[in-house]
This record gives C-alpha cells, structure tokens and sequence, in this order.
C-alpha cells in the first residue's frame, strides 16, 4: 500500500470546528451553566472543551462529535467544580454559593430554592438530573457524557430525583 | 416550590414532554439558571477565545520542531484560525440565541463550496487556494461558489497561454487547460483601477500596500527575492507557496536585492497566476522547468534523497502542476517524526523531517484507491519498469534481481544509481510469502524507502527479547515526563495511538491502543513480539512505551498499518494528567 496520505487539512479540521461550534456553543454553554451556576465559569469551561475538540476533531467521527464533546464539557465543568472545592476549601461550594448572581436573577424563590437543593446533591446525582432535566439528553447519552454503564447512570438519576424530592419536601 | 409527590415518571424515560410537575419545576429552574438572567451569550467573542488557544495548542509545538524556516506552519495554522476568527465575527452562522443540539446554524446567504461545504462572511486567501477551495480542484467546483461569494466575474474563461481565468476587479484566479483550479492573484490596482473585492482576506500580517521589510518579517516568508516576468517578489510557505509582488522598478539590478521600503502591490500564490515564481538563483530568465523527471533509485530526476524535500515539491509543482494529494506536515505518528505525503497521479514522494529539515525521503509508483494507475508526463520509471509487467518481463528489463522482504511478503529489488529500486508485486498473483514466481506481476515501484537501519538492531530478525527491568506502575509524587525507556537488547520502537481518541478522558483508567513498529514495516505489525505497556505514571503526566521483536532486514514500505490491539491499564485515572507515547526512548505527544 502506498504511504499514508492524509487529506485532512488544517482548514478542513477548523472548518468542522467552526461548525461544530456555530451548532453547539451556546446550547452547551447554558448546559454548563446549569451545571456550575455561574457563566463566566461555563464560558471558560466550554471555551476550553473546543479548544480541546480542536486537537482531536479529525479524529472523531462527525456523527460523534456532540456526545464527544458533551463529555469534554461535563470533565471540565467537574473539574471546575473540584478545583474550586479545593481553592474554597469546602466540601461543597455550590450549596453555599448557591446564590450566584446567575440564580439571583432567578424570578422565582422557589426556583432558586430548588437550585440550592439541587447543589447540594453528589456530584454525580447533580450532574445527571441537568444533563437529563436541561440538556435533554437521554440515558444513553448522559452515560455516554460521563463515562458510565447505562445501569449507573439510570441509578444515578433515579437516586438524585429521589433525593432531590425528599429534600424538598422537608423544607 | 412544588413539593409534589405524585408518582416520578421514570427517568429513563427520554420523552422531557411527560415530567411530572417537580420535574417541569426543576427544568424550569435550571433553564432559568442557564440563562443567567437573560444575559446573553457573545458566540463571537467564544469563538475568538477558542481560536486563539487553538492556534496557541498548535503553534509552539510547531515553531518548536521546525525552526524559524518553519515557522510558517505555525503561521499556516494561526493564520487559519485568526482568519477563522474573522470569519467567525462577520458570519451569520454564528448563532447568538438559545440553541439545542443537532440544530444547524447554516447561514442565510451562505454560498456552496465544494463537496457541500458552505461558504459566507469572508474567504482566506492562502498559498494552497481560496478558502475551501485547493489548488487541483476542478474549476467547475471552485468557480460557482466563487461568483455566488463574489458575485458574477468581471471576465471569464480568458485564454491566458495553457490557462484560462477569471476577474473580479483586481482579484485573478487562473485554471488549467485540464479544468483544474491553478493559482489566484490579488493585487492594489489594475485596469480597471478598482479595489479587490472587500470579502477576501489576506492570511493574518499581509496586506496590500505593506513594505517589503515588513514581510520579510513575516514569519512565512523563506526565500529571497525571486524573479520573473512579472517582476520581482518575495515568496514563503503558507499551505503553499505565497509570494508578495514588488515593482520591478523597486528592484536593485545589480545586487538583484529589495529595498526594505519598497511597497507590495499584490499577492499570488499557485501556477498560472501573475507570478508563478522561480528562484532567481535557478533561473534568472523566469522560465520553468521543463523536461522529463526520471525516477531512479538515489532520487529522481536532478534530485537525491536526503534534500529539501519541500523544494523539490515545490519544483515538482511547477512542473506537474498541483499535487492530485498533499497531506502537509503530520506527526509524529507512524514514522515517529512529523512527515508529509504528496502525489501526482501514481507517483507518490515521502517526505520526513530529521534534524528539523525537510528532507526527501523516498518515491512510490503504485495505482492508490482513489487515484490513477500513470505516471504524470514527463516522469519515467527506470528502465522500462511499469506496473503490471510480470517479474520475468521485469528481469527482462532491468536485469538480475535480488528478493527482499517488502510489505511482510517478497519483493524483488536491483540497483540502480547505486541504490536499490524495489518493486511488490499483486498479493492476487502469487504468494505473499513465499519467493517470488517469474509470473507475478508488479503492484508498486518504489526507491528510498528503506527502514532506519537504527530501528532494526538485529537485522536478522527474530532474536529473543531481552527481559525488560520492571517498572512501578504506582504514580510517583513528582511531576513532569518521565523518560522512558530505550530498546533493550533484541528489540525495536514502537508507536501506538489511542483506538477511540475519545477514550483520553480524565476518568480512564485503561486504554484501547493499536501498536505498530516505529520504522517503516509495510503491513508487518508486532503480533505476538509485542512487549509492554511499559507505564510510567508520575503527578503531571504518563508515558507509555511498548516494544517488540525486530524485522528482518531489508527494505520496507511504509504505509500505516492497523496495529497490533494491546491494553494500557493506568495505577489511577488519568485526571488531568497528560498522556504521552514513549518511542524508544524518547517522548512524542499523543
């Protein structure tokens, strides 16, 4: 066989990253935003995820790309969340940073409530009920986005939403 | 709050339109969370964010391994992505509102390109074409989403020698007789005295009108003035060749030099454009090449392996016209070092880079998938040798000839100039394996591509591994990149790449990989020699090396094959640690 050709080119690869992000910037923006409350913070988390798709997208199926980069985005925004954990040195900074000036401008109190709850939740539990409840994915698309079975995100989702019940309910 | 406890609708379910009302007051409030009060998202400014750190990712590793000569690869890239940026800010596809995966931001007044690519805003002018338009396209795919962009040309189809072209103002594109896309001019005046059209954009630091001290600061530019009739220019490399055209009034006849203040009038790239280009330390007259180009096996025609392999194609483009496939600078990957294919028809030339120079490496004669089974005009194999002849009509021709292991079966090789020209023959006429039979027939030619005698310590082959000293798995608390391991005794480097780059994420614990050899092996992979992974995990990074029992000598081709599937299992996640390949020895990114 002949010595490899590749065809791709470095325009053809930002061509498709441009693409891919005239499609999916915002809605993954907002995605991160649900997930880390603030959106400055999703901004730079999905700011990076491209950056990162764009070292690899020749190497991502087209028809991948979204799921791919839903993960990407999810890792970052986790690791966001992890890395402000550390620098607060708290165990959960959502719950008390509830009150962004994102969830402020939350019209309703019982939203913003329920936002609060929400954050208090394992990270996991969280993550799954905005990829579902927001970003509208499915099961196989939220394992898919955190790197789970199919059984542990279904167990993930359902424990959350439990969870997220009973909490309400106390209050 | 709704407090609800009617029964939950199974979360599995994917249908959002059945959520009990505690679920349409969670979607409700994470909506709200997510419009962060109705600010609204700037796409153009996260888009630039995202160009410039992609330009940023790509360039150092650029500059780093190519030199200041090179530095116009990482131009090509930045420039791409600043021009993207640019595009990005004017172009309506760039949706601002609330977006949901899978819709498509396809801009209103978007043009077509080719193969269905869309077009708007603005188009990067740059050394291989037009946007998404490359130089060897048919003109019948470039030419209409140019005039939907540009509008109607002033003139068309122009009979202009061997090429025709086409106008809008002071913007040029020219096309060969064959009907494939040439060249393109752009210039700050003309006849007809207008400005170029306002949507084509020059790569990032040219512009019209800017002195030749300014682009001789450019980091494409790489070459000294250059001469011909339509005057002097000074050209660099940006996914092509791209020159800057001076007034041949400007021009010191003596000294054959530039004056730095003197101004640029105009930009080409391509052939058939106004300046096409010859080093005036070849050819003073400006005429181009002509002549046959004979492959041999030390080189073809006036050039021998081991030289400036992006010259000779740059040669070879003027005398061949564009490239049918150019694969630009890649790598490191299968050859460990960054390298680049290029083919005219069914000659193929193998490019590598050693010791940060681009240097010819081999050619290829072969019938590709996509591509044709002859030779360009004017390029002539040695003696006779054409593809499909049987081995008796070879020997015939050339002479005796030798069997060489060649692509994991039996080539036969002879010499030529002093270096050996190999040919493989058709698997479908005779044995992969056993000695070649005087009925089998040629499938390629090739000359130059033998392995790196570095690669193969044991050129007999098949000597047993030696044992390798055992490596802690457990990540050690320093950071930085591990050096990895040398070759031990009796074996050889390897490669390997991630099967599904996807698996690379910070919560892997184990790895999908293929392995091949780090030389060029043909279709040999490492199979059951393979040894390792050889794992070294430290706070910052990983580096994973695997080696494997050597090839036996001789010459090798070196297209890429699958790999042998093998398993990378880490001590921990890979967390924001970075993964890297270990090559005998030393370190490549992934």
């Amino acid at each position: 066989m002949p010595p490899p050709i590749d065809p791709a080119r470095t325009v053809a690869h930002d061509d498709a990253l441009r693409s891919l992000f005239a499609e999916q910037y915002v809605a993954m923006v907002r995605t991160a935003t649900a997930l880390l409350g603030r959106r400055a913070d999703a901004e730079e988390v999905v700011q990076e995820a491209f950056i990162r798709m764009g070292a690899v997208i020749d190497r991502v199926p087209p028809e991948t790309r979204t799921a791919y980069l839903h993960r990407v985005v999810v890792n970052q925004a986790r690791g966001s969340l992890r890395h402000d954990r550390a620098r607060k040195r708290q165990p959960r900074p959502l719950a008390e940073a509830a009150s962004t000036p994102e969830d402020d401008a939350v019209a309703s109190d019982g939203a913003r409530r329920l936002l609060a709850l929400l954050d208090e939740l394992p990270e996991r539990q969280r993550t799954c009920l905005v990829l579902r409840y927001h970003a509208g994915l499915t099961d196989t698309e939220i394992a898919d986005a955190l790197g789970l079975s199919l059984g542990s995100a279904k167990t993930h989702l359902r424990r959350g939403l439990e969870a997220l019940r009973t909490k309400a309910s106390l209050r | 709050m709704t407090t609800d406890d009617a029964t939950p609708t199974d979360p599995g379910s994917t249908d959002l339109g059945a959520l009990d009302p505690f679920e349409a007051d969670l979607a409700a409030a994470l909506a709200a969370r997510a419009d962060a009060g109705g600010a609204p998202i700037d796409a153009a400014a996260g888009w630039d964010a995202v160009a410039h750190g992609v330009a940023s990712h790509r360039a150092p590793s650029v500059l780093a391994r190519r030199g200041p000569a090179l530095a116009a690869a990482a131009a090509v890239v930045l420039l791409v992505a600043v021009g993207l940026v640019a595009v990005a800010r004017r172009d309506t596809t760039v949706d601002v509102g609330p977006s949901r995966p899978g819709t498509t931001g396809a801009a209103p007044g978007s043009t077509p390109g080719s193969a269905g690519t869309t077009v708007s805003g603005v188009l990067l002018l740059d050394g291989g074409g037009i946007g998404p338009w490359r130089f060897g396209q048919p003109i019948a795919d470039v030419l209409p989403g140019l005039q939907a962009a540009l509008g109607p040309a002033d003139t068309a189809g122009t009979d202009a020698g061997d090429t025709k072209g086409a106008r809008w103002k002071t913007f040029e594109i020219r096309w060969q007789d064959d009907g494939r896309f040439s060249g393109w001019t752009l210039t700050d005046t003309d006849v007809v005295g207008a400005a170029a059209p306002p949507s084509l954009v020059l790569p990032l630091g040219l512009s019209l009108g800017m002195t030749v001290g300014e682009l001789r600061a450019w980091p494409g530019s790489t070459t000294p003035v250059e001469l011909d009739k339509a005057g002097p220019a000074l050209c660099g490399t940006l996914e092509g060749r791209l020159c800057g055209l001076v007034s041949a009034s400007s021009l010191d006849p003596p000294t054959q030099t530039l004056p730095d203040d003197a101004l640029v009038y105009g930009f080409a790239a391509g052939t058939g454009a106004r300046f096409s280009g010859t080093p005036a330390t070849t050819s003073p007259d400006g005429t181009v090449p002509t002549g046959t180009v004979a492959l041999q096996g030390d080189g073809l025609g006036e050039w021998r392996f081991g030289t400036d392999g992006d010259a000779v194609v740059a040669r070879l483009t003027e005398r061949l016209g564009p490239p049918d496939e150019d694969s630009g600078w890649t790598g490191p990957g299968f050859y460990a070092v960054r390298s680049r294919g290029v083919r005219w028809k069914a000659l193929d030339l193998t490019l590598l880079e050693e010791s940060k120079k681009p240097v010819l490496l081999g050619w290829t004669v072969y019938k590709s998938e996509r591509g044709s089974a002859d030779l360009p005009a004017g390029v002539t194999l040695p003696a006779g040798v054409r593809l499909g002849m049987t081995l008796d009509e070879l020997r015939a021709a050339v002479g005796a000839t030798k069997s060489q292991g060649l692509e994991g079966s039996i080539g036969e090789c002879w010499t030529d100039h002093g270096k050996p020209v190999c040919v493989a023959f058709d698997p479908a006429s005779g044995s992969t394996v056993q000695p070649a039979t005087g009925s089998m027939r040629v499938l390629m030619v090739l000359a130059g591509l033998q392995v790196d005698p570095s690669l193969v310590p044991d050129a007999r082959g098949g000597s047993t591994p030696a044992t390798l000293p055992p490596v802690s798995t457990v990540p050690t608390p320093a950071s930085g990149v591990p050096t990895p391991p040398a070759p031990p005794a009796g074996t050889v480097a390897t490669t390997w790449r991630l099967q599904n780059p996807a698996d690379a994420n910070p919560e892997a614990w184990n790895f999908a990989v293929r392995v091949n050899y780090a030389g060029c092996a043909g279709s040999a992979v490492p199979g059951d020699t393979l040894i390792g992974p050889y794992v070294q995990e430290t706070s910052t990074d990983v580096v994973v090396s695997f080696f494997a029992a050597p090839l036996p000598g001789g010459a090798h081709l070196c297209p890429l094959p699958l790999g042998t599937p093998a398993t990378i299992q880490l001590h921990q996640a890979l967390g924001t640690r970075k993964l890297h390949i270990g090559v005998g020895g030393t370190v490549r990114d992934l």
